[in-house]
């Protein structure tokens, strides 16, 4: 009789342990803000080096920057993110000085969470230069 | 004493089934938590893709800028020199982590310094270039180690007949085919010439006159002109020069045959 009663015991014991690591397991569901904030940086960062890569891949972004174009390249950027993206897109040459005289950006920005995304152009024109684009992306909360 | 053995046969049954439940229950919770957390490597690595697939892309523009500069005239040093630069840049980035990218020009024949320039009098002329990469990437999120080689190669293919007019007077048709990286691709502009007696020892090219030129949109332009040459009886040879869309040129030079 002692023993029938040990063994009922041992099995509340048991199911105590399924118990618990379930409710742990559960914990491990939730989502950190940190990874959400990651996930929501890594998304934008992604969205502007496709931008800039798909315009780089047959020279125009670097032809553009050649002749001044920044109203087509601002278009250009414009027409390939979506509306509720602001963006702000920075020209330097090699010695980091800054090419574009004027703001290549479609207004002010949205949110204080700016991604930014710093693109190596290399130009394919005979007349060799490398710039560093700058493309800060922020999305509206 | 019958129910209460009944009774005990049914908690057995239930503990069976709940233990059951349970184990479902923590394999679909597992099974949740691993998809999650593949879910969110694939994101911290998508960043670091789009950063690769740029510096190839860096380094396929400064071999097109290197050879479209040699191709008219430049040194072939110079696709050294810019490749130097855009190491140079990238290696003072560091986004993700310590990046350093690492070149070789080809020096295997034909190439020289890495690049190839055949412009030849049997119809193909050819303007290459060509470099191995190595792209070592340190960082927190991986360690990338990548070869990869760029080869930029644009060719013109020459192709022409002729037949006798009055006096020193030749119909000409040339088919110009213009390739990129053995592609059809479109030229930016085509200029034809053609020498004045044949005779190659003493060159003297003389600029085709607005030719009837078809564009067939597929690389492939024919082009049809009058030529007098001294006498009728001088072989045709004509020349083709060519800058593609990436201003490559290059240059080929063919002997039309009668018809």
């Amino acid at each position: 009789m002692r023993f029938l009663k040990n063994r009922k015991g041992q099995v509340r014991i048991l199911e105590a342990f399924f118990a618990s690591i379930l409710i742990l397991s559960s914990l491990a569901l939730v989502p950190s803000p940190v990874s959400v904030e990651k996930s929501h940086f890594n998304t934008l960062y992604s969205v502007g080096t496709q931008v800039l890569t798909t315009l780089d891949s047959n020279g125009t972004l670097s032809r553009l920057i050649e002749n001044n174009n920044w109203t087509v390249l601002r278009n250009c950027v414009q027409s390939m993110l979506p509306v509720s993206l602001w963006f702000n897109l920075t020209v330097f040459n090699e010695n980091m000085t800054c090419l574009n005289d004027v703001p290549v950006s479609n207004g002010s920005p949205v949110s204080d969470e700016i991604a930014a995304v710093e693109y190596v152009c290399a130009s394919s024109s005979g007349n060799y230069a490398v710039y560093i684009v700058r493309l800060q992306l922020a999305t509206a909360k | 004493m019958e129910r209460k053995r009944l009774n005990r046969k049914n908690s057995g049954q239930t503990l069976i089934i709940t233990s059951l439940v349970v184990a479902l229950l923590l394999l679909s919770v597992v099974y949740y938590i691993f998809e999650v957390e593949r879910k969110s490597v694939i994101q911290t690595t998508t960043p670091l893709n789009s950063y690769v697939l740029a510096i190839k892309l860096g380094s396929r523009n400064t071999v097109i800028s290197a050879l479209a500069n040699v191709s008219n005239g430049g040194e072939n040093e110079i696709l050294t020199a810019n490749l130097d630069r855009l190491s140079s840049i990238i290696g003072n980035q560091s986004h993700f982590g310590k990046c350093n990218l690492l070149f070789t020009p080809l020096n295997s024949s034909p190439y020289q310094s890495g690049i190839w320039i055949s412009w030849d009098s049997n119809g193909l002329g050819v303007s290459s270039a060509y470099a191995n990469f190595s792209l070592d990437f340190t960082g927190m999120q991986a360690d990338v180690q990548l070869e990869y080689d760029v080869n930029i190669t644009t060719t013109l293919n020459v192709e022409g007949v002729y037949s006798k007019l009055e006096d020193v007077k030749k119909q000409v048709n040339v088919t110009c085919r213009v390739f990129n990286e053995g592609e059809p691709a479109l030229a930016k502009n085509i200029t034809l010439f053609y020498e004045s007696d044949g005779d190659l020892s003493i060159q003297e090219w003389i600029p085709v006159d607005s030719p009837s030129i078809t564009d067939y949109g597929n690389g492939t332009y024919f082009i049809s002109f009058i030529a007098e040459t001294k006498t009728s009886n001088d072989p045709m040879l004509v020349s083709a020069r060519v800058h593609d869309l990436r201003d490559i040129f290059v240059q080929a030079n063919a002997t039309c045959t009668e018809t």
